[in-house]
């Protein structure tokens, strides 16, 4: 019995070595043939990652806990080593915003009034969805990170994604618990934008490095640097007017903009939902 | 019986170390340290492959690895297949030197992880290139390079003892 058990092995251990062979060579070649597949697809592929990053949330929220944790706790002992100087900032700070303030209603009356007198029809109303950063997806070709909200919480494809210095990205997958954001330094990035005070149209492209490129600037001058950066809203995706970064550099013809945003120091971002209908 | 169920629980779960590590290393790439592209963690992942395919190829199955690489590769936004490939590629070939390796010392297998984590860099970087047509920031680059290189031996002295801890 045991003789006739050992011949079976013999004979069946060189197939069983080839199937082995066989079935890595296969797994080899099936990863090599869905990298492009996978770049193209664009129903299948970002399906399953959806549902996937939101069979994890949960395990994201709970890894993400520990960290944050330590950089509050970081970050209150550098407010009470500097409680005096900052206080001093916050002072000087308010007074500064308390001017702008005065600025600001007086700016909206005239412009409630202008409005009025030109019967200009009312602008949509932006609301927003508050949620925390709880994975940081970003590679070396790719600059994503994951919120823990997402359809169950209103969010959809396509949303402008906010923290309270700037935009930051878009919501390029939508699950039901959480989402993908595509940050605006991605190479996928493109945004229309406009120039201020120049008041030139422009298109915000990503290059995954931290300062995007303007694109399709009719008038490319020195004069430029530290112009604000400011979502044009054409196309609809976007609200108008949030503010993206400053024009800081001219490399090689092309014009650099430094976000506002401080992307080490993000945690908690809005999501805009906007409309024209 | 009861005591042979526990043992077994017990051997189950010491087994099953390798695997779970890889786990959380996946899921530690990804804990939001800050959203600049300068972060230590990108590239750790690879370190269990190459650990645990040296010492206790037994307890890391290929399948699973390749599963693993794809399920990363889901998560992590990037081309689909390049983590599976990598994966694979580095767990057949590390269980092939692994001969070259055992009872070496450890500056040697350091050098040997210096060589695998640039030719991993390189598959990301080709990858990379013909997915997405761009070059990489190669000061990025060349700063995920040195940070791996410099964490390994943190990252083995934790390794070590699972390993001894799964042994005894």
């Amino acid at each position: 019995m045991k003789e006739s058990q050992n011949q079976i092995t013999k004979i069946f251990l060189p197939v069983k070595l080839l199937a082995g062979r066989f079935t890595l060579i296969f797994l080899i070649l099936f990863s090599v043939a869905i990298i492009p597949i996978s770049r193209f697809d664009q129903n299948i592929t970002p399906s399953v990652r959806v549902f996937l990053i939101d069979a994890f949330t949960p395990i994201f929220n709970v890894i993400s806990h520990p960290v944050y944790f330590a950089k509050n706790t970081v970050s209150e002992l550098n407010t009470i080593f500097y409680l005096r100087s900052e206080v001093k900032r916050l002072t000087e700070e308010n007074e500064k915003l308390m001017n702008w303030q005065q600025v600001g209603y007086r700016l909206t009356y005239e412009n409630n009034s202008l409005r009025e007198l030109l019967n200009v029809s009312e602008e949509p109303a932006i609301q927003n969805v508050s949620a925390r950063i709880i994975a940081d997806t970003s590679g070396l070709f790719v600059r994503t990170f994951i919120i823990n909200a997402g359809s169950a919480n209103g969010v959809k494809k396509g949303q402008a994604v906010v923290s309270s210095r700037g935009l930051v990205g878009r919501v390029s997958e939508a699950g039901i618990r959480s989402s993908r954001v595509l940050q605006i330094t991605d190479m996928n990035s493109k945004i229309p934008v406009i120039v201020s005070p120049s008041n030139q149209r422009a298109i915000l492209a990503g290059d995954n490095s931290d300062n995007s490129k303007l694109l399709f600037l009719t008038d490319k001058n020195e004069d430029l640097i530290n112009n604000y950066v400011l979502t044009s809203g054409h196309g609809g995706l976007f609200p108008p007017g949030i503010r993206i970064g400053t024009v800081s550099q001219f490399v090689n013809g092309s014009v650099r903009v430094r976000p506002f945003v401080n992307w080490s120091q993000v945690e908690y971002v809005k999501v805009l939902s906007f409309s024209k209908d | 019986m009861p005591n042979l169920i526990s043992q077994n629980l017990v051997k189950f779960i010491k087994n099953s170390l390798p695997g779970f590590s890889l786990f959380i290393f996946i899921f530690f790439t990804m804990v939001p340290l800050g959203l600049s592209p300068y972060k230590f963690s990108t590239y750790i992942a690879i370190v269990p492959i190459f650990y645990w395919s040296i010492y206790r190829p037994d307890l890391f199955p290929i399948y699973f690895v390749f599963i693993a690489g794809l399920l990363y590769d889901f998560i992590s936004g990037g081309p689909l297949g390049q983590w599976g490939l990598i994966f694979l590629l580095l767990r057949i070939g590390m269980e092939s030197q692994r001969r070259i390796l055992i009872g070496k010392k450890f500056n040697v297998e350091w050098l040997a992880f210096t060589l695998v984590l640039l030719i991993v860099l390189f598959i990301v970087f080709l990858i990379g290139f013909l997915t997405y047509g761009t070059l990489v920031n190669f000061t990025e680059f060349i700063f995920q390079i040195i940070i791996n290189i410099v964490f390994y031996p943190l990252i083995i002295l934790v390794m070590n003892k699972i390993k001894i801890f799964i042994s005894e």
